[in-house]
């Protein structure tokens, strides 16, 4: 029974590839290349960042030495008397 | 050999293939867009040693499954939102048939077989279109499918006794 069956299966005819699909499949591989970004792109966005963060590591590191700059100076004062400092 | 070469000689296997699968005109058209577009993609690694005709043979079954996976969830996820008690319900998972390959006059029992192979797991549909629509050796099939000749007919056996559960 079942093999009567799938002799059916000899019965589908072979179909024909539309015209038009070439010109689909040559349009979306259009499309995929220009959504490529090129490696030089990449790589002058990357050196840019990372130029961004180095010059930001400067300034932090440049305003942290001057703030314990500051602090060093705060401890030097000497008082010369029991008062608090409220007082 | 270029590109337009390739698709000349292979476009009606790669469009045939897809539609036994997809057995809808519509869905076969936008597998065999993709399996051209990633032939296309990975020629540069593709193994010279290997058939060519095998290779793509491959990207268009791995295609056509994945293609069935997605429309499959899809459709599923559409039920589930409509009918949440009904959701596994595999009527509504069969495809909309339009295979114009089989537009004649057997058609309507060719067209309740299909929608059966459809129903199949993934590896005992590829074996029966391969073998019994496609009409490929049994050693070509083993070839494609990275089987041994003797898995392949059991797992012939097993498609054929899944058949005859769901006729």
């Amino acid at each position: 029974m079942e093999s009567d069956n799938l002799g059916l299966l000899k019965n589908i005819k072979r179909v024909k590839v539309p015209d038009t699909l070439y010109q689909t499949i040559e349009s979306r591989l259009e499309k995929n290349r220009e959504n490529i970004i090129p490696l030089y792109k990449v790589g002058i966005a990357a050196s840019f960042v990372i130029g961004l963060m180095l010059t930001q590591v400067y300034f932090l590191e440049g305003l942290s030495s001057k703030i314990d700059q500051s602090n060093n100076d705060f401890e030097l004062v000497e008082i010369n008397n029991n008062l608090l400092y409220y007082e | 050999m270029t590109f337009k070469d390739i698709y000349n000689q292979y476009k009606n296997l790669v469009f045939n293939l897809a539609l036994q699968y997809c057995q809808n005109r519509h869905d076969a058209e936008e597998i065999t867009q993709d399996v051209f577009v990633k032939v296309f993609d990975k020629w540069q690694t593709f193994r010279k040693e290997a058939d060519l005709k095998t290779w793509i043979y491959r990207i268009t079954i791995n295609q056509s499954l994945d293609f069935l996976k997605h429309k499959k969830r899809k459709k599923r996820s559409f039920i589930i939102s409509l009918f949440s008690s009904d959701s596994s319900n595999e009527e509504n998972l069969l495809p909309d048939f339009d295979h114009p390959g089989t537009l004649m006059e057997q058609d309507e029992s060719l067209k309740s077989l299909m929608q059966k192979i459809y129903r199949l797991p993934k590896n005992q549909k590829t074996v029966i279109i391969l073998l019994k629509i496609e009409d490929l050796p049994q050693k070509e099939v083993a070839e494609i499918m990275k089987l041994t000749e003797g898995a392949v007919e059991s797992l012939f056996q097993r498609a054929k006794a899944s058949l005859k559960k769901l006729l």
